[in-house]
């Protein structure tokens, strides 16, 4: 039998709220603006019954915007030093382990609090520390990476999670709106930063390993569609979701009023939409307005909660996740980890040199994407490129060295002048 | 004799490209659609367009799929362009048609569940779409319809189209619309592929392109190289050109200098709207400083930048 444990602390954020306190002071003392919003913080803070532990987490109260939270995170930063240990758990889940860790969690707000009463802060930090400490947390974080995570029937339970930017229009008031709905409609998520996608759902087990079901939904209104196509930042994205490894991209697309004023017409918005699904094999899903997105959000969490209940998941690997996977036969489902997700699509974000090369290249009129590509494929680097011209016998071949390179499907060759040009914009000097 | 097969070769290509460009890819596609379910007022519509579609008697009823005229092969050697047989070759898509009360009724009596088993059977390894007409809300157990729906999707891993009424008209436009995804397919297909290796999508950046003429433009040019990498603003791009009016002098500057990229790093910036109180980065810094000597000095092009 287990009993749930309710910890009440008197005062569950004094750090943030001391900090808060000190700042307002300051803002009243110079008479900035910054006082109200300043004092609305403080009070949301002071009658939140949970401790917080980062100024992101503090988000979720109101009178916390971006600027609050970041400052806040600046002086815990600078305030923590060396004091964060992120705890290093087998996979085992005996309630032993998770009452450590509820002791874990006591003790280091109580710490938090003797620190508080410590008023000078610890401008001599040793520093040589500091490196053992960010080799302890890359020892952490490979170990976390490596290790083999199961997951029976029974053991884990599903969360919705909303990105922190979710919204059309990024402001915390439609925030506040989605998470309000979804628990209008019982739905139980978490806000947190996701680098792909709106939402997602994890499986968490009691020791706290989060493997993520392979559904990925982006939500957009159907005026962010229009202006998103226009800018070609439409393609990008299903480009970089079906990347992902989730393998089932949701598109849901909510209607905007009666859908005129677009920027686009509604018939090549439709289109689109088509296109996505036929041809990139994304699901599209039509919602009226914000309400019933959240309530279709809200219906899919309890259906997933059905369906997964009584499989086993385990952790995989990206390039090992079976293409096809028959949700109704199979009792095990391999899945990949959220921390791995994160991190791999916060890695796609960076550009390779190829890809600014061929950027580079395009903008000369007249160098189109295949020509720009069939350039590429044969020198991937400008250094390459400038090697070649260097290996030319002359002046004169340098110049014509890409003319006859074959582009698109039908081969055209280059051509001279913009193998030219090319060549005199790398090699000659100009002003 | 090579030259022959070469011409054949490419005269093939020709005609494979003409085949799939958009436009003209519609009219080598046409909609197989099961007798009897289809209303007068979508064949009247379909007759009044360019689609070209037959009835036939399908293994599933209320289906549609799609297929496409190949024509001759390809790349075959010493056969003529007589007007043989078109092959026509099936596409992969199949779209199921649910009114509202056979829909209704599946759910009542529960084998929605049988809905997806019965068109992969019927047609196996395709995209399934099944199409609905929207549902009234406030009907009793909406929200039980709408679990239906979503249990589709999940579970049975199939497409749900909800159509608007009047729904022979919204019909018509979705099957439209479906044509023309897939008479296209193949062309973005193709674009795709040689695009594959790339994260992110390069061709929205055409508006600024530079012309060059015999020379002029290319200090423009080179100013829009230099844009194309995260860091660089205005101002910055500007500090740098001044300092290197082309690329070679920068080119140069790495290779003959040790300290290059040092000094480029602590080049300071032009700032326009003269000195300011609150001033961070008056240097190009080190950050950027490398990545422009890692740009034009990596020979692997996956390097990050």
């Amino acid at each position: 039998m287990e009993t749930r444990l309710e910890v009440r602390l008197r005062e569950p954020n004094p750090l943030f709220t001391r900090w808060l306190e000190r700042w307002l002071r300051e803002a009243e003392r110079r008479q900035q603006k910054s006082q109200f919003k300043l004092r609305l913080a403080l009070e949301a803070l002071k009658s939140y019954p949970l401790p917080l532990y980062s100024g992101r987490d503090c988000a979720v109260l109101r009178g916390f915007g971006g600027t609050l939270c970041q400052l806040i995170d600046e002086e815990l930063r600078q305030h923590r030093g060396l004091s964060l240990v992120t705890a290093t758990t087998t996979a085992a889940t005996s309630s032993v382990q998770y009452e450590q860790q509820v002791q874990k969690v006591v003790k280091r707000v109580q710490e938090a609090q003797q620190d508080q009463r410590k008023p000078a802060k610890p401008a001599k930090a040793p520093k040589p520390k500091k490196l053992t400490k960010k080799e302890q947390l890359e020892l952490a974080a490979a170990e976390e990476r490596e290790r083999f995570v199961e997951m029976i029937p029974g053991s884990f339970e599903i969360l919705l999670l909303v990105d922190t930017q979710e919204t059309s229009g990024k402001n915390k008031r439609v925030l506040d709106q989605t998470r309000s709905y979804l628990e209008s409609f019982g739905a139980k998520h978490e806000v947190r930063r996701l680098t792909i996608g709106d939402f997602l759902w994890i499986a968490k087990d009691r020791a706290g390993n989060e493997l993520v079901l392979p559904y990925i939904i982006e939500r957009k209104r159907m005026d962010d569609l229009a202006s998103s196509i226009r800018d070609g930042r439409f393609h990008e994205q299903k480009h970089r979701l079906k990347q992902s490894g989730l393998r089932h991209v949701i598109y849901l697309v909510e209607d905007y009023g009666d859908n005129e004023q677009l920027g686009l017409p509604l018939d090549s918005l439709q289109q689109a939409l088509a296109n996505a699904r036929v041809q990139t094999g994304v699901q599209v899903v039509r919602t009226e307005n914000h309400y019933r997105s959240m309530s279709y959000l809200a219906s899919m969490t309890r259906s997933l909660q059905q369906i997964f209940a009584r499989k086993t998941l385990q952790s995989v690997e990206r390039g090992v996740v079976p293409s096809s996977h028959c949700l109704v036969t199979s009792s095990t489902i391999g899945l990949l980890k959220f921390r791995a997700l994160y991190e791999d699509s916060a890695k796609n974000a960076q550009l390779t040199v190829r890809e600014v090369f061929v950027q580079q290249l395009l903008q000369l009129h007249s160098l189109s994407l295949e020509r720009a590509i069939a350039i590429v494929e044969l020198y991937p680097t400008p250094r390459l490129l400038l090697e070649a011209y260097d290996n030319c016998p002359g002046p004169k071949e340098a110049s014509q060295l890409l003319a006859k390179i074959p582009c698109g499907p039908l081969e055209r060759p280059l051509g001279e002048k913009i193998s030219q040009c090319l060549y005199e914009f790398y090699k000659r000097e100009f002003r | 004799m090579s030259d022959k097969v070469d011409k054949l070769r490419k005269q093939a290509l020709r005609e494979q490209q003409k085949r799939i460009k958009p436009g003209e890819c519609l009219k080598y596609v046409r909609m197989v659609m099961d007798t009897g379910f289809m209303g007068q007022e979508v064949l009247q519509q379909l007759a009044s367009t360019d689609l070209k579609y037959e009835l036939r008697s399908l293994p599933l009823s209320h289906c549609i799929f799609w297929e496409r005229n190949v024509g001759q092969q390809t790349l075959a050697t010493g056969t003529t362009n007589s007007g043989l047989d078109d092959a026509w070759q099936r596409e992969n898509q199949v779209v199921q048609w649910l009114s509202e009360s056979s829909f209704l009724q599946a759910v009542k009596r529960q084998y929605l569940a049988c809905i997806g088993p019965q068109l992969r059977d019927a047609f196996p390894d395709c995209q399934y779409t099944v199409v609905v007409p929207k549902l009234r809300h406030g009907k009793n157990s909406s929200s039980a319809n709408q679990d239906a729906l979503i249990e589709l999707q999940l579970l049975q891993e199939l497409h749900v189209e909800q159509l608007d009424r009047p729904e022979s008209q919204n019909l018509f436009a979705f099957l439209q619309r479906y044509t023309k995804s897939i008479a296209e397919a193949p062309y973005k297909k193709q674009r795709n592929e040689s695009m594959g290796c790339f994260k992110k999508y390069l061709a929205n950046d055409k508006k600024q392109c530079v012309r060059v003429d015999q020379g002029n433009g290319f200090g423009r040019l080179w100013q829009q190289h230099l844009n194309r990498l995260p860091l660089v603003t205005l101002e910055v791009a500007e500090s740098i050109i001044a300092q290197y009016p082309c690329p070679k002098k920068m080119l140069d500057h790495f290779s003959d200098d040790p300290d290059a990229v040092q000094t480029l790093a602590d080049m300071k910036i032009r700032r326009c709207n003269g000195p300011q109180p609150l001033q961070t980065e008056r240097r190009i810094g080190n950050v950027l400083s490398n990545k422009l000597y890692t740009l034009y000095n990596a020979r692997d092009p996956n390097t990050l930048i």
